[in-house]
């Protein structure tokens, strides 16, 4: 629910922002984000409720002195909105759609050993391919799979591990209904 | 029995050489929520409504509410197999089950799965439980009977092959027995090579009912040609809510191959309650009585697809009898309202009634059928004419019962007859007759040639009569079975053989 919400805020900030700003005010937003998380008097301000707004503007108008004019005004414009509990979320999603801006997919993949560059080099640049945007990945190993690799892009997922094909196999050998025929 | 290891391997070969695995793109989500057989799942952007989604734990389920960001899904199995952040992956099929005879005399859940321990179903085809409706173009309206076997059913409120016919009363009234009758009865159709093939669809009931029904249809004979969906009280919500659509897949089958079908839901009272469980707990939002707005949807397209093929259809039918559970007998309630709306006409059963010693229970004023009357033989439909007229002067003039004999001739005539004709109208359970019985039994009491016999002798009466038939004039029914028509020989002959019974039987009395 408040992601839906926040993810609307950040959509109409971008929808103002110039373009030029963006990675200005992402790189300034990952500080704020990062403030919010280690230090959890700043949060408890933030949200008690006793505390008048205008008090919560002064504290994050000083957290955020050297960010950009348009993202001060932006935070200050959702604490005026009763949305200070939102601003937790706010670097993730405004960080997903300046990627849907940019071009960028994020992506993960998942092998059963590590890849050598040439082998991530070449898979990123079919996919990217493939997708038609610019993907980028974050690779991890699992010796689970037995062999093979699974690739998440956004919801989607390309399952090439030995482990998922033995499990599709065992699943088509005892089940009845994959093999029988359809009516339509 | 003896395995061969050639054989197995064989087999094995078989079966993976049929087995591809071309690496595709998937859709995939993950659980951020469930309980209450709900679940909410982020991702499965492609997923479509109505979607069979595979969860991580083995369990199926469908994909109802596509909503911003997630989707609400209910679960067919274990939820306490599905836990937060596992994985979901859409099918891009919807959910299916096994059709066609080798569900024959066996009991199963929703999901087409056996509960019979009678070892698993054979079948060549799977069907999905959702799919549209005959079109105009491939039905023709109904014109062969379903012959329930039950006399006040048959002549006053016939039922057609491809009809829907709702069966609505209170609690204990008697609205499954009428059902089961009805299958009963098709044994003889099943002996004589034109079975009409029967679903018995148990929505939210108690198990031993169930189990009392199975056995009652395995005593009769009638499992043969018998399968019975259950989804039992205890059964979670959505396998209630997807068994009649389970069951109608598999009458569906029989349909559309040319030969007929009768599906029974019982009742679809609880399961508009299952889906309004389900409903709410996706948070859809309640309308009256706290039901979704698409509950009449829901019932509508399930009843459409009972129907009468046209002849390049094959021509076959799949007639629907579902029933509706009202409580305390209020008609007007929600879900009996538009189940009315939507069936062919319905057969009212009351507890009064019931409780009067007329069973079946059938109030004859407010029952119709409105489309059964095209299917009905010649010869029932003509004394079924002169039934429904003597029966409503009767119960104009039953008020006036307690005078007795103050009252003029003429009257007291219609008095007599209409009881002897409620009387004539009672039936045993598990007792169905033929077409030619019914008709010979209601001719003669329709001529008022039982106005002698004593009101409580009527039912002794009747059962020697046909008895008598049966020994002395079994040409009769025979004739009447083929000819289906009240030819003026025809009655003749039954008069004459009324008469001579009648002798004997009031000698039989007298001594």
């Amino acid at each position: 629910m408040s992601s839906r919400v926040t993810r609307r805020y950040v959509q109409g900030f971008l929808g103002v922002l110039d373009a030029a700003r963006i990675d200005a005010v992402e790189a300034a937003l990952e500080r704020f984000d990062a403030l919010l998380r280690t230090s959890p008097p700043v949060t408890a301000v933030l949200y008690h409720p006793g505390i008048s707004r205008t008090k919560k503007q002064a504290l994050v108008s000083a957290l955020a002195a050297d960010a950009p004019p348009e993202l001060v005004r932006f935070l200050l414009y959702m604490i005026s909105k009763k949305r200070e509990h939102m601003l937790k979320g706010l670097c993730v999603e405004f960080k997903n759609a300046a990627d849907g801006l940019r071009g960028i997919v994020r992506g993960r993949v998942c092998c059963a050993s590590a890849l050598r560059d040439a082998q991530q080099q070449r898979l990123t640049a079919s996919l990217s391919a493939a997708l038609g945007k610019e993907v980028k990945l974050e690779t991890r190993t699992d010796a689970g799979l037995l062999a093979g690799m699974q690739v998440f892009v956004g919801s989607h997922v390309i399952d090439g591990s030995v482990k998922s094909r033995l499990a599709r196999l065992r699943k088509h050998l005892l089940e009845e209904t994959t093999q029988l025929k359809p009516v339509a | 029995m003896e395995l061969r290891a050639e054989e197995i391997t064989s087999v094995i070969r078989k079966e993976l050489g049929d087995f591809e695995d071309k690496l595709k793109m998937e859709s995939v989500g993950t659980v951020l929520q469930v309980g209450d057989c709900v679940a909410r799942i982020y991702g499965l952007d492609k997923c479509k409504a109505s979607e069979l989604l595979e969860f991580e734990g083995g369990v199926n389920g469908i994909a109802l509410n596509l909503e911003e960001g997630c989707v609400g899904a209910v679960l067919l199995g274990d939820s306490r197999k599905v836990k937060e952040g596992q994985t979901v992956k859409s099918s891009g099929r919807i959910i299916s089950v096994k059709v066609g005879d080798g569900l024959l005399g066996r009991v199963v859940n929703a999901l087409g799965e056996p509960l019979d321990g009678k070892g698993p179903i054979v079948a060549d085809k799977i069907r999905n439980i959702e799919c549209d409706a005959p079109n105009v173009i491939a039905r023709q309206p109904v014109k062969e009977p379903l012959q329930t076997g039950i006399k006040a059913v048959d002549s006053m409120i016939p039922i057609g092959r491809g009809q829907r016919e709702l069966i609505i009363g209170d609690r204990q009234t008697g609205k499954t027995a009428i059902c089961i009758d009805t299958i009963i009865n098709q044994r003889q159709a099943f002996e004589a090579g034109d079975p009409v093939y029967c679903i018995y669809v148990a929505i939210g009931q108690k198990q031993s009912t169930v189990l009392r029904v199975v056995e009652t249809l395995e005593k009769y004979g009638a499992m043969q040609y018998t399968i019975v969906v259950a989804a039992g009280a205890s059964d979670p919500a959505p396998m209630q809510y997807i068994a009649p659509f389970a069951g109608c897949a598999m009458g569906e089958e029989f349909r559309d191959t040319g030969r007929h079908a009768l599906v029974i839901y019982d009742d679809l009272w609880k399961h508009a309650v299952a889906y309004r469980q389900v409903s709410l707990l996706l948070r859809r939002p309640p309308g009256r009585e706290a039901f979704p707005g698409d509950i009449f949807n829901l019932h509508s397209r399930l009843l459409e697809r009972a129907a009468k093929l046209s002849n390049t259809h094959g021509g076959g039918s799949l007639t629907a009898l579902p029933i509706v559970e009202t409580q305390a007998g209020d008609f007007s309630a929600y879900i009996p309202t538009n189940v009315i709306s939507i069936t062919d006409g319905q057969i009212y059963l009351e507890s009064d009634l019931f409780y009067a010693g007329v069973r079946p229970a059938i109030n004859a004023g407010l029952s119709v059928s409105r489309v059964g009357g095209n299917a009905q033989s010649k010869a029932m439909k003509k004394v079924a004419g002169s039934l429904r007229l003597d029966l409503a002067q009767y119960r104009e003039l039953e008020a006036f019962t307690k005078f007795g004999s103050e009252l003029d001739k003429s009257t007291q005539n219609q008095l007599n007859r209409g009881q002897r004709l409620i009387e004539i109208l009672k039936q045993p359970q598990y007792s169905p007759l033929s077409m030619a019985d019914q008709v010979i039994i209601i001719f003669v009491a329709g001529q008022g040639m039982l106005d002698d016999v004593p009101v409580e002798r009527i039912q002794a009466f009747e059962k020697g009569f046909l008895a008598y038939i049966t020994q002395n004039c079994a040409q009769i029914r025979q004739t009447l079975q083929e000819v289906r028509e009240l030819t003026s020989d025809l009655t003749a002959q039954i008069k004459d053989a009324c008469a001579q019974y009648k002798q004997t039987f009031t000698a039989a009395e007298e001594t």
